[in-house]
């Protein structure tokens, strides 16, 4: 066989594995036979009918490509649907194993440690231990397990690295802007495209849509995975202390980051959806508390130098945590309102 | 599912499975006859016919069978035929086309030769 047939057959073999895994597993060894029977009868018409092969084989892959996972994301739909009635026959989902479980809390883990270390300002001896350079090394390490979680078909503990890949590609303006020079604004989309990147690289890496149904999927059998990846912004929100100066801040840090993670570990392990998420609301508030603990210990007027201000009457205090954890707890509970009205809608087409 | 409820056929996989009717054909064999049966009107790419194999088989029209003419350098080659399913779908829609001709022929008067 001649150079020109043997590269497009090289070609062509090549472009079999951008089908879905699926169909691929199934037919390409088959097309490739049939595609070497087509080009060598065509070879043997001459150069024309090569070309007029290659215009009909390569013109149409695109569509056929495209086809083929559509038709993938509709069997995966039905699947999704059948599931589902599975699911919501089942009181209890599988508890994950303790290995699962401390991946889910990882990300917590490494965020209070990245605050720590910020907090230490060892920068002056050590550049690359500020801020900007910490988060940026943080958001790598969330986008990379994210990234994984995808290709593992999205266990439960990638919603964990999908809330902080979410929350951190928010704040990336500020610390790529930071590390890069550049001067980016918030919510300007370049900031989105390492996120969308790692979901196309794992769409890549499987070639299939799978990491993307299997990431709808499970939300859709457990509402309150949701709820977990908004917790990633909960947990920035506690274990930050942006501009607290307490003489205690790294106690607090330590105490808060082991809590929130503990409740993430917790909720790993949790079989029943209502206890999974009231170990949200009860992380938020005890977050909130220790918060709210270590303003108390330091004196923000002296240390800003500002007129004496008249202390807050304790009773203010409990009301602004209470406040704050209905607000948000009000918004963790978002998803789980959407699972009651689903269930609700359910049972009314069930009637 | 009634055999009728899966009529008319799409021209292309009226052929395919037109095509598998008389014996079991692998893919490039299906190619061909398929082009020659619609005289060239149909001409397949290769990721056309396995993806529509790919419905039929999902479908239970054909199956899969072992090559009735094997090739020693081929090892994946595979045949496909007619199932039982397949062969009640052919022939409704042979039925429905030949009710179609029938009651076009009585409507339109012959053209005179």
């Amino acid at each position: 066989m001649n150079l020109i047939p043997r590269c497009i057959l090289t070609f062509y073999f090549q472009i079999l594995h951008l089908y879905p895994r699926g169909f691929r597993e199934e037919f390409a060894e088959e097309m490739k036979i049939v595609f070497r029977d087509s080009v060598h009868e065509a070879g043997e018409g001459g150069f024309l009918p090569l070309v007029l092969l290659c215009l009909r084989e390569f013109g149409g892959l695109p569509i056929n490509i495209l086809r083929e996972f559509l038709h993938e994301f509709k069997r995966k739909e039905t699947v999704m649907v059948t599931n589902d009635k599975l699911e919501t026959e089942s009181i209890a989902v599988a508890r994950a194993s303790r290995w699962d479980a401390l991946i889910g809390a990882l990300p917590f883990v490494l965020f209070g440690f990245d605050r720590i270390i910020a907090k230490l300002d060892l920068y002056a001896t050590h550049p690359y231990l500020d801020d900007p350079y910490l988060d940026l090394a943080f958001y790598i390490i969330v986008l990379i397990g994210f990234f994984w979680g995808l290709v593992k078909g999205a266990p439960r503990w990638t919603y964990s690295f999908l809330g902080w890949s979410l929350t951190m590609t928010w704040l990336s303006y500020w610390f790529i802007g930071a590390v890069t020079g550049f001067e980016l604004t918030q919510f300007i989309w370049q900031t989105w495209v390492p996120f969308f990147a790692v979901i196309a690289a794992a769409l890549a890496w499987t070639r299939s849509l799978t990491p993307l149904t299997q990431l709808v999927m499970r939300v859709w059998q457990d509402w309150t995975l949701l709820s977990l990846a908004m917790y990633a912004f909960i947990g920035l929100m506690m274990m930050d202390y942006d501009e607290n100066h307490s003489p205690y801040l790294i106690a607090f840090i330590i105490t808060t980051t082991v809590a929130i993670s503990t409740i993430v570990w917790a909720f790993m392990r949790s079989t029943r959806a209502l206890h999974r998420f009231a170990l949200l609301v009860a992380g938020f508030v005890i977050g909130n508390a220790i918060n709210w603990i270590s303003e108390t210990t330091w004196d923000v007027a002296a240390y800003y130098k500002l007129p004496p201000q008249p202390p807050m009457p304790w009773y203010d205090a409990v009301l602004d945590v209470i406040t704050m954890a209905g607000f948000w707890g009000l918004i963790l509970l978002l998803p789980a309102l959407i699972g009651l009205a689903r269930s609700s809608v359910k049972e009314t087409e069930a009637n | 599912m009634k055999t009728e409820q899966n009529t008319p056929l799409t021209e292309a996989t009226f052929f395919i499975l037109l095509s598998l009717s008389p014996a079991p054909k692998h893919g490039y064999a299906i190619m061909k006859e398929v082009k020659a049966l619609s005289n060239g009107r149909i001409v397949f790419s290769t990721g056309t016919l396995y993806g529509a194999l790919r419905r039929l088989l999902e479908q239970g029209w054909i199956k899969r069978v072992s090559d009735p003419e094997p090739n020693p350098t081929d090892r994946e080659r595979k045949a496909y035929t007619l199932t039982d399913k397949g062969r009640k779908i052919v022939n409704a829609e042979l039925e429905r086309l030949k009710s179609l001709v029938a009651t076009a022929q009585r409507q339109v008067p012959e053209s005179p030769s």
